[in-house]
Formats: structure tokens, sequence, C-alpha cells
């Protein structure tokens, strides 16, 4: 294909890139630096850096760096090492397949808001966890601040999973049966078999899927705003905490938002550069 | 009127790669033209630029008198046979063979009777109304050209359409392709490594190396006096064995006498051979290419009225016997060459190896001292440096 | 299918036995959720839950989506079964069909005017407009989405210059950007676009064709068509490094036999191509409208009145509503409901997209 249709293709998509992403990406790192109420749209003030020196200065800022670091370090390897293992499961399933296989992937294709309220609902007074540990400990179970952090994990755990799941279970179809034979001929067990044959095939979705989950799980945003709202916001993450800097009623200071936001951004790309730079240097090689 | 011309075309491609260098050809109407060469030479890139599927770098191609340049692929009028034969999937094999008419906006009755008329030019009528993932691959194969053949286009292009069917139906379809296009006079365009197809097949035969046309001649001309030492290794199979040797001239008094000295012995090479290639004495006692085909080199047990001086010494190292005819492989001490055929490369950095056709009664086993006769009237001569041939 | 053998060994036995466990954890919410929703207020209330045996209603439902208290919701539910019926008839047919479009056309056709017509039937509450506003900025999202991206996706297949690199790995950073990188600034040129077209007066010119009911105003923030071009943003990297990498999967002879045949570029594109990119245009679709039918902090931010069904139920639950339990759990069973069919009918080609899909990606 010769550079002119290409472009025509590629055009519409571009454009849209453009206009709602590369320019709108500008007008963040432009408005981080101006003084902007949410109450007074009309009158930005430039202020230089002030608003980066207050984000960094916000107790707030940091607490939701932090717990988005843990919500990262725990979610993506727990919900890809149990995604895998239940696509391990699955692939040994002859019949009922696709049964469980739906049931499974309820929680991840479920809106996510309303996913988080049904789980949540569970924990709340007169549900069944909440009733079940009344049963077991003779104390009553309530979501405080205390327990939601690791209310949040464990939910997000149970939504992401997943994902995880039907993307390992996909490569373990084009595993060549073969291959597992010669393993089993040779002697390997369980273990041997998933380290030695099984994982090397998957590398290439072992970091795909990584990689999303990273993006995602940094980003997250619907299941902690459900499970905190306004009432625990030491356990918001950067989104979070980002958006209810910007749009809280009354006081929505978007100068501020936009800088945590440019900080965010950042921060993504500190750890995804490299991976970047991997790519593009692979796009180049398939093209020469 | 549809002869087509390429005039010095060259393609660079964006990496910067020259794939095409100076390709200049003529194809009479009706004329079946095989471009031969080997893998990664350049043919495929040479038969897009013709179908428009690929830029033109510099150069020109002229159908009749129309230049072709910038006329989008659909508007050339040329039906193309790809190697995979691309056939789509998701239409049953009449609706791959109407869809050009289809394009056309021919009436759909029209339509339906040419489908049928070359699909019983190409025995397919049974295959009509299945899918091509359900057809043999010499089915498939036969689909292709059945698209390409419904439109009566003033080209064929054809690029190794055979290359994916097994042997013996290659075999066929071979016969099958020269047959349909005689019959139907279309210009054919065909692109293929397999140097047997490119003799049995066409009308002229072009070989390319490295995107540079090498000779372009009848299959006859090109066997029998290849341009360069590249032609004279490609063409023929088994190919021509080549030495590096010495010319050199014993003067007498009934005339002079020539050999070759080729390691240590010598081979007489008769005085009218020479008389016949006047620039060969240009290059007495300076090292050129010789060549000689397998066929005419004979075991002396079988015909032993042959001049003593036109036979060398070996040791058989391997004896094929293909029943009407038995390959023997030996050793001889002079340096081959190396021709610049990347497929056979492996075959010849053996140095000195030679291969024989000797006729099957022939009982040379592995391990014999075996005479052999040589048919030096069948000599070819190259020039060292240059690998062109030494011929007038 | 590499140990189908239909024998009953123990370790079969602990097999199923762990998969249902991993059922249980997966689906045990969504069971609670449905039973809540078709309680009596009473029961829910009950320190000891009821888990069996109890008296079923309809009501939380009927209070949930419709105007009226004495509905007889067997009618109601009679024609959703219909409706649902057809629909999955008609998509059934389509995902075996040679040409599967007009089919699924025909299915969505089906529930669009399911969904037009129904308050005519029943009265309904204000909740059903933020059903409508749901399936249109799905639709719409999934219809734009896939019609540039295709377009790109096929380009980017198939053009080997260096910029076609750039933009996939532009594209695969963009991907990972939080949407609050986006939302400030659209909310921001939204409002100032509004703006404008307030002061030029542009806003309020009275446009024949696009005069639709409901809509008086020409405006930015706080439409439809808010949403949809910003989820249609944020999902393009996605979108076209998806289809890009089933394009490729298509040898490009197919193209060019296409264009020797005597088809242009975008006839080979519309003929040959797309009719072997079903698979993957279903897939990629699945995708997107479980994007966009899912999509929070857009609506909410961009759109104050037009919410989607995300933004009307946690607002609508949430503390201060007046809305009960069993209404919030009607209104959660109502929003994943269609979806869970949706795919369960596709679950094949969900799987697979996301196989090819990543392995390239
Ligand atoms: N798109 C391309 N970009 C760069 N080089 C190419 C491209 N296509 C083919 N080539 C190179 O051009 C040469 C000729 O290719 P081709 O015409 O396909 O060979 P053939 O058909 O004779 O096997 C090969 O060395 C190949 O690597
Ligand atoms: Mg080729």
């Amino acid at each position: 294909m010769n550079r002119r249709t290409f472009w025509w293709f590629t055009i519409p998509s571009v454009i849209v890139m453009l206009a709602l992403m590369v320019f709108p990406l500008i007008t963040t790192v432009w408005l981080g630096f101006q003084k902007l109420l949410l109450r007074d749209l009309n009158n930005p003030e430039w202020v230089g850096w002030d608003n980066y020196r207050d984000v960094l200065s916000d107790p707030e800022f940091w607490a939701a760096v932090q717990f988005t670091l843990v919500f990262v370090v725990v979610t993506v390897p727990a919900s890809m090492i149990f995604g895998l293992a239940v696509a391990l499961l699955l692939d040994r399933i002859g019949r009922g397949r696709a049964v469980y296989m739906a049931a499974l992937l309820l929680p991840f294709i479920v809106t996510p808001v309303v996913g988080t309220l049904i789980y949540e609902d569970l924990f709340e007074r007169g549900g069944l966890v909440s009733w079940l540990w009344e049963v077991f400990t003779d104390d009553a179970f309530a979501v405080s601040a205390s327990n939601v952090k690791v209310l949040i994990v464990v939910q997000y755990i149970w939504y992401v999973m997943p994902f995880a799941m039907i993307t390992f279970f996909a490569g373990l179809q084009t595993l060549p049966e073969e291959r597992v034979e010669a393993a089993a001929l040779d002697g390997a067990g369980f273990w041997r078999n998933l380290w030695h044959v099984t994982l090397p095939h998957l590398r290439l979705l072992v970091v795909f899927v990584g990689l999303i989950s990273v993006m995602d799980a940094y980003r997250v945003y619907d299941s902690v705003f459900v499970w905190t709202g306004n009432r625990f916001t030491e356990a918001h993450t950067l989104a979070v905490y980002n958006v209810r800097i910007a749009t809280a009623f009354d006081i929505g200071r978007l100068g501020k938002g936009n800088a945590i936001a440019v900080l965010t951004v950042i921060g993504i790309f500190v750890v995804l550069i490299p991976f970047l730079w991997r790519s593009y240097r692979d796009q180049i090689a398939e093209r020469t | 009127m549809s002869t087509v011309t390429l005039k010095n075309l060259v393609k660079d491609y964006p990496n910067g790669f020259r794939a095409i260098t100076d390709l200049s050809l003529h194809l009479d109407d009706g004329e079946f033209l095989v471009l031969v060469g080997p893998s990664g030479c350049g043919k495929s890139t040479a038969l897009r630029m013709i179908a428009g599927l690929e830029d033109i770098t510099s150069g020109d191609i002229y159908v009749g008198d129309r230049r072709l340049n910038d006329v989008a692929p659909k508007d050339r009028d040329m039906a193309m046979v790809f190697q995979n034969y691309a056939l789509y999937p998701q239409m049953t094999v009449a609706e791959n063979i109407a869809f050009p008419l289809k394009l056309r906006r021919v009436p759909k009755a029209e339509r339906t009777a040419q489908v049928r008329q070359a699909a019983e030019i190409l025995e397919l009528t049974e295959q009509l109304d299945k899918k091509p993932a359900h057809l043999s691959g010499g089915q498939r194969q036969r689909v292709a050209m059945g698209r390409a053949i419904v439109r009566h286009p003033a080209l064929f292009l054809m690029d190794e359409p055979l290359s994916n069917l097994d042997a013996k139906l290659r075999v066929q379809m071979r016969a099958d392709i020269a047959g349909i296009q005689r019959e139907l006079g279309v210009t054919t365009f065909y692109v293929t490594h397999d140097q047997v197809e490119a003799m049995t097949m066409g009308d002229r035969v072009a070989v390319i190396k490295d995107g540079v046309l090498q000779q372009v001649d009848t299959p006859e001309g090109i066997y029998g006096s290849p341009d360069n030492v590249f032609v004279a290794a490609f063409i023929g199979s088994p190919s021509m064995n080549l030495y590096e040797a010495t010319l050199e001239r014993h003067e007498e008094a009934g005339g002079d006498r020539y050999s070759v000295a080729l390691g240590d012995q010598r081979l007489a090479v008769p005085p009218e051979v020479v008389a016949a290639r006047p620039a060969l004495t240009g290059h007495l006692d300076r090292p050129i290419v010789v060549g000689v085909r397998p066929e005419h080199l004979e075991d002396a047990a079988v015909v032993a009225d042959h001049p003593d001086d036109q036979r060398l010494d070996a040791t058989v190292d391997v004896r094929e016997a293909l029943g009407a005819e038995t390959l023997v492989h030996f050793n001889l001490s002079a340096p081959s060459v190396d021709s610049g055929d990347p497929d056979a490369l492996d075959e010849l950095r053996d140095s000195g190896r030679c291969t024989a056709r000797f006729s099957a009664s022939s009982t040379a086993r592995v391990g014999d001292r075996a005479r052999v006769n040589v048919d030096s009237r069948h000599l070819h001569f190259f020039d060292r440096q240059t690998h062109l041939a030494i011929r007038s | 299918m590499k140990l189908s053998r239909p024998s009953i060994r123990p370790s079969r036995i602990a097999l199923h036995a762990v998969m249902i466990l991993l059922v249980v954890w997966s689906v045990t919410p969504f069971v609670w959720t449905a039973q809540t929703s078709i309680k009596f207020t009473r029961d829910v209330a009950s320190k000891t839950p009821v888990l069996w045996g109890y008296e079923t209603t309809a009501n939380a439902y009927r209070n949930f989506w419709l105007d009226s208290d004495d509905v007889n919701m067997w009618g109601v539910l009679a024609f959703l079964l219909v409706v649902a019926a057809v629909a999955a008839a008609l998509g059934l047919i389509g995902r075996r069909a040679r040409h599967g479009w007009p089919w699924f056309l025909g299915a969505t056709a089906v529930i669009c005017v399911a969904l037009w017509r129904f308050p005519r039937f029943w009265e309904a509450n204000d909740e059903y407009d933020f059903l409508v506003n749901s399936v249109v900025v799905t639709l719409l999202t999934m219809l734009i989405s896939l019609s540039i991206g295709l377009l790109a996706g096929y380009g980017l297949a198939r053009y080997t210059g260096i910029s076609g690199a750039v933009i996939l790995i532009v594209a695969l950073g963009f991907r990972a950007l939080p949407r609050t990188a986006f939302v400030l600034p659209y909310f921001f040129g939204a409002k100032e676009i509004d703006e404008w077209l307030t002061s030029t007066g542009v806003g309020s010119w009275n446009f024949p064709l696009i005069d639709f009911p409901g809509i008086d105003t020409l405006q930015v923030l706080d439409t439809r068509l808010a949403i949809v071009l910003a989820l249609v943003a944020v999902n393009q990297p996605f979108t076209i490094w998806m289809l890009r990498s089933f394009f490729i999967e298509v040898p490009k002879e197919m193209e060019e036999a296409a264009m020797m045949d005597g088809a242009t570029r975008l006839q080979a594109f519309r003929k040959v191509i797309i009719p072997i990119m079903w698979p993957a245009i279903i897939a990629t679709g699945l995708f997107t409208m479980l994007l966009a039918y899912n999509e929070y902090l857009f609506v909410r931010v961009l759109a104050p009145t037009e919410w989607t069904l995300p933004v009307a139920i946690v607002s609508l639950t949430g503390g201060e509503s007046s809305r009960t339990i069993t209404e919030a759990a009607a209104a959660s069973v109502s929003i994943t409901l269609p979806i869970v069919i949706v795919i369960i009918l596709f679950q094949k080609h969900l799987v697979r997209g996301l196989g090819a899909g990543a392995v390239k990606g």
C-alpha cells in the first residue's frame, strides 16, 4: 500500500486521536498551570508551578500515590496467577466448559460500578457475608476505614481475574499438543511441564496481560469510587483523588486537578517508556 | 494487439533495497514468456510491477502502445494467478470465478454461462457450489485459473502457480496450463523458480538473477548456448559441471592442437571447436571457465569408440541408478566455479565435484576408477573474470 | 479437549468440585442481588437472611421502571421475553449466516423498536430515558468506533512505512493514559464550545433537519454526542490495535486478487476483506460495547443530566436517594441482563478475539 492510500484509510482515526487525545492532553498541561475553579470557569489565571507545589505538599496526594502503588503491586500479580490457574483448570474440563466459562466471565463483563455495588451489598448490614461473619464471630461486620482497602483489593481481583483467565485460556488453545505429549513422554511432572512448556508458550501473553493489567489497575476509578465515595477518602487511588479535587461540589479546583492528572500521566510513562521503546523497535524491525 | 514492452524498469523498495535493475523485455502477442530465477531474485517484484501492485521507481511499461505506469491495477486488463491462489474464502467456486465479471457489471445470465464454460475447460463443473476450503490443492489451483480466464484479459500474469502442488500434479498442470494458454492465445508472463517449468512451458525463457536480467532466448537457445556461467549452471538438471581450467595450444606440423588442463589431467579440444570461437585464442595459457553438461559425459566401458585424448579418469563417489540412466558423481582435481546460484551453493562448494549421466548399462561402482568419455564438441567456455560466454 | 474422556474418576470429580467453588466465588453477588430484587422488603430487612421459601414479587422492577402501581408485570415480562427471543433468534441466525450483518441489524432494529414502543404500552419512569441513552450511546459508539477503526486498522496492517509504526506506538501510549487526563479538558473544551455557540447565537439556530424532539438548543456538554465522542476517542487505540492484528492474518494477496479482478482498493476492502473479517468485527464490537455500556466517569462529568444507566444506578441507589434496597437490586439486575445475554451468545468470539488480539498486541 502506498503512502497516499495509507493516509486515506487512516486519517479519520488519526483526526479523532489528534482532536480528542493529543489536543486535550496539551490542554491538560496548560490547565495545570492555571488557577481555575469549577464555579468560576471563565477566569483562568496563570500561576506557574503553584498547582504542582500545592499537590506535592498535599498529604492526601501522597496517600493516594501510596495506595495506588500497593493496589497495583497486589492486584496485578494476584489476578494473573489466579487467572492462569483457572485457565489451566478450564483447559482440562471437557463437558460443561462453556457453562463454567460463562459463569466465571460474569464479574468481568458486568458494569464495574454495578459489580462493585452488588459485591459491596454482601458486606453491608443484612448482607450474606456480614451475616456469616456474625454467625461465626458474634461480632457485627461493617465496612470501615480499617478494612475497606482490603475489600477494594479483593473485589478488584474478583473483577479482573476473568480477563487474565480468558486470555491465558485462549493462549492455551494454541499450545501444540505434541509439545505437551513430548514433555509427558520425557516424564515431566505438572510443575516441570508448566515451567518448561506452558509458560514459555504463553510468554508474550503474560507480558500483554501484565501490561494491560498494570495500566488498568493504575488508573482504577469506578470500583474504588463506589466503595469509598466521600466516606473513606484515605482509601482513594490517584484517579479518585484527582476527580474529587477537580469536581468537588462548589470548591472544585480544576487547575490543581489537571496538575494531578499530569503527574499521574508522568507516573505511568516512567513505567511504560522502556516498553513503548521496545515495541517501537519491534515495529521498525517488522518493516525492513 | 497485446504485446508487452518493459523499458528499463527499476524497483527500489522503501528500505532502499534495489530489487529490479534495468529490466527490459518484449513479449509478442500470444507469447508465453517464462521469467525464471532463484528465489528472492525479484521475479515477483517484476510481475507485480506489471500488474500495478507495486510502484515503479523508474522505467516504462507498455501494453501495445498504451503506457501503463500510472494506470490502476483494475484498469490494466490483466488477470493474475497467485502462488497461494488468493481465492475468496467466503464465496463459492462459481462466485469466485464470476467475481471479475460481476465487478464489470456483466449481466447475470451471461455471467453464469461464462462461468460454466470456464468450469468446463478446467473440469470444475462438479465443484461449482463448494467453498474453496473444501477443495483439494489442484482444484484450488484450477479455480484461480478460472478466475483468470473467464475475463479474456489482454495478459495473464502467473506467479509460481504450481509451486504449492505435489510433484505429480505439477507435471499434469504444467501441460494443462500450457494447453489452455495456447488455446486462448493470451499473452502470458509466467514466473517460476523451477527451471523445468521454464524449459517445458515457455515459448521463450528469461533468466534473472539478483534483479538483473541474464539472458532471454528460446528454451533450446538458453540450454544450448548460455550467455554466462550463471545461466549455464541454473538451467539444466543436474546442472552443468564448471571448472577453472587453462586452454593450451600445442603447435604441430599438421595444424595446431588444443587441450584444456583440468587439474592434473588434459583434455583434447577439437580444432573446429576453437575455430568456431576465435576469441578463445586470446585466452591461451590463462585460466578460463570450462563447462560440460552431464549428458556429454559417458562411461568409456559402454562406448569404447571415442578418441583417447578426450577422456578423463576419476574415482566414482556416488552412483544413482534412475532406471533409464545412471547418474554418477565423481571428483576432478580441478577447482569448480561458483555460478552465483544461491540454491546450488552447497552442492558446488564441494570443490571439483562432477556429475555425469551414464547409460543405464554402465557398471561403474562406487570406488571404481572409471574412464569417462568427454564429448569435447559440446564444451562451453567462459571468461574467468566476467563469467561471460566466449563464443565469437 | 486434551482429557475429555467422559470417565468418572476421582480426579475428575475433584476438578469439577474446584470449578464449582470458583463459580460460587464468581456468581454469589449476582445470585444474592437477583434474589433481593424479587423479595419483599420485609424479607430483605430481616436480620437473618431468608435464603429460600420466600414469597417473590416484581414490585421492585415495577417501581424502578414504571410510573404506575397497578401494572400486570406478567404482561411486561412476556413482552420482554418475546423481544429478547426474537432478537436472540435473529442474532443466532446471523452468527451462522454467510453475511451476518443484515441479521444483526435486524436484531438491533427489533430491540430499538421495542424500546421505542415500550413507553406507549406502559407508562415509564424517568429512569427509562437513561436506558434509552445507554442504548443510543452504546450503538453509536460501536458504529463510529468500528467504522473508523476498521479503515485505520486495515491501513496500519498493510502500510510498511515508518509513520504507521509511529501511529501505533503513540496509540499504545494513549491506551495507558487515565481517564482523568482527558475528562477535565473535555469538560472544559465542551463548555468553551457551548459558550461560543451561545454567544454567536449558533446554538439557538433552528435546524429543521436535526430538529429532534427535546433538542431546542445546539450544545455539546450534557449531550449523548459528547459521551459518544469521548468514548470513541479513548477506544481508538484498542480498536486499531486489535483490528490490525486481525487484518495482518489476512494475506494481502486477497485484496490484490480483487484489484486485479477489477476492483478499486475500497471495493476490494468492502467486498473481499470485510466479509472475511466478521469474527474480528464481532469480537472488537463486543469489547467496544462493554466499554460504552459500562462507562461511568465520562458520563458523570460530561453529562450532568443526560445520564446512562451506570450513573443512574449509582446516583439513584446512593445514600440520599429514596430508592429501596430491592429497587436498587432490580436496577442492577436490569442493567446486567442484556449484557449477559449478548456475551453468552458471542462468548466464542470474545475468547478468540482476546487470543488473536493479544498474541500480536
Ligand atoms: N516490501 C519489500 N520491502 C523490501 N524488500 C522487499 C520487499 N518485498 C520483497 N523484497 C525483497 O526483494 C527481493 C525480491 O523479492 P521477490 O520479488 O519476492 O523475489 P522472488 O519472487 O524472485 O522470490 C527479495 O530479496 C526480497 O527480500
Ligand atoms: Mg516470488
